[in-house]
């Protein structure tokens, strides 16, 4: 029903107005995709990987030996992907030789991007792993174990997937020291200022 | 993509449920009653999927020295999913219904209805399907019975839920993606954790380091 000039009659509202008139809040799908991402600690998969990046090139990447984990070292190898919160589009590759060391990383993480896949180097006692690593479920790709020091009596087959489950073992105790500096007070007070400056240096 | 060869791309999996009572027995019959059926190019479904042997993907026939496997950390049991699909080839199909549809026009001096040119293209589809060979992935899996942890050799959407719906189906065990805030559940102290927040540093950027986009330096509210 048009409403008329001069009438008096108020014109009819619009779809925004009736919508916050019945209380319904407008979905906002970028607000609503960035809520579902950071849901179920699922963030703190790109905050390790880029917590990694800082660790791995300011303090050399080392981590104690813990249990049945021998000490261990990670780099960063010939690729790093990163990606704006979620909702709004904007994904950075880096590669070459050593990306993890480069200014244009650390401008990137300054600006608020965040790690979502690396190419990463870990080295366990004599052993060499490369691999990456995304951020959403710690997915493997591209895994190149060391080479199997196998005896003509062992079997190849048991020996790859003990060498998988070494190199898992080794993240999940990377994590864990990422997560005990991640839910104590430090983190804000310490290490957030930390990789400021770190990033102040090298920007 | 292989367990045992080959280049490695895994997911990992969590089983959330106990083993059920005699495992092996259990575990075993729930494989062979969803182990591979090859299709029946005349059959009307175009996709099959099963589990095979992981020693040979032209094997659904599951017996436990095949199944079961002593590895240095426990026992695994190691199978593989096998997915066959078997359509005529798009562009063939195309091509001879074409070629058809314009003799048969010929012939009768009239253009083909809508529904006179859907039979025939199904009728030239299932011909060619019948000479057709399916395209075959076969997809490792590895299941660390002690550790209750899977691996699965693949890490795509559609795979992986195909497996956790054939895992499911096949042993009635839950199974959750492995990933950071499973890591952290398993790790982290539970009130530490229900406190955490992202930082807002590392989501919407430093101030003062380079130059941010403007809705990141608003009113401190960095998420």
């Amino acid at each position: 029903m048009a409403a008329q000039k001069g009438s008096g009659k108020r014109r009819e509202p619009t779809l925004k107005e009736e919508i916050a008139a019945s209380g319904e809040t407008p979905v906002d799908a970028a607000r609503e995709a960035e809520r579902a991402d950071h849901e179920e600690l699922r963030f703190l998969g790109r905050e390790f990987l880029t917590w990694l990046v800082y660790h791995a090139d300011a303090e050399g990447g080392g981590f104690a030996a813990s249990g049945e984990v021998a000490a261990f070292a990670i780099g960063f190898g010939g690729r790093v992907m990163l990606r704006t919160a979620t909702g709004m589009v904007t994904e950075v590759t880096l590669g070459g030789a050593s990306p993890g060391a480069s200014p244009d990383l650390r401008y990137a993480i300054a600006g608020g991007l965040s790690v979502k896949e690396a190419d990463l180097l870990l080295v366990q006692d004599d052993r060499e792993y490369r691999f990456a690593l995304a951020a959403e479920h710690f997915d493997l790709k591209r895994v190149k174990l060391p080479a199997l020091l196998t005896d003509e009596e062992d079997d190849p087959v048991d020996e790859r997937l003990s060498l998988l489950a070494a190199l898992d073992a080794a993240l999940r105790l990377a994590y864990a020291r990422f997560l005990a500096l991640r839910t104590r007070p430090g983190w804000t007070r310490t290490v957030v200022p930390a990789i400021r400056a770190w990033l102040d240096a090298g920007t | 993509m292989g367990a045992l060869k080959g280049s490695i791309a895994v997911r990992r999996y969590a089983v959330l449920d106990p083993l059920p009572a005699e495992p092996r027995k259990r575990l075993l019959k729930g494989l062979r009653a969803h182990a591979f059926l090859p299709l029946d190019p005349k059959a009307e479904v175009d996709r099959a999927s099963g589990w095979v042997s992981i020693l040979d993907g032209d094997d659904p026939d599951l017996e436990p020295i095949k199944v079961f496997f002593l590895a240095p950390g426990g026992e695994h049991l190691r199978v593989s999913l096998r997915t066959d699909i078997l359509r005529a080839p798009t562009a063939e199909v195309r091509r001879q219904v074409r070629a058809r549809a314009q003799a048969m026009e010929a012939e009768e001096g009239r253009r083909l209805s809508r529904s006179e040119q859907r039979t025939l293209k199904e009728e030239v589809a299932r011909t060619l399907k019948l000479r057709a060979f399916p395209r075959v992935k076969i997809i490792d899996a590895v299941w660390d019975l002690d550790g209750k942890q899977l691996w699965f050799w693949s890490q795509t959407k559609a795979a992986n839920d195909l497996f956790i719906d054939l895992f499911v189906k096949s042993f009635g065990l839950r199974i959750e993606a492995d990933g950071p805030a499973r890591w952290a559940r398993a790790i982290g102290e539970e009130r530490a954790l229900a406190k955490l927040e992202p930082t807002p540093e590392l989501w919407s950027g430093f101030a003062g380091v380079r130059p941010l986009p403007a809705a990141a330096q608003d009113d401190g509210e960095a998420i």
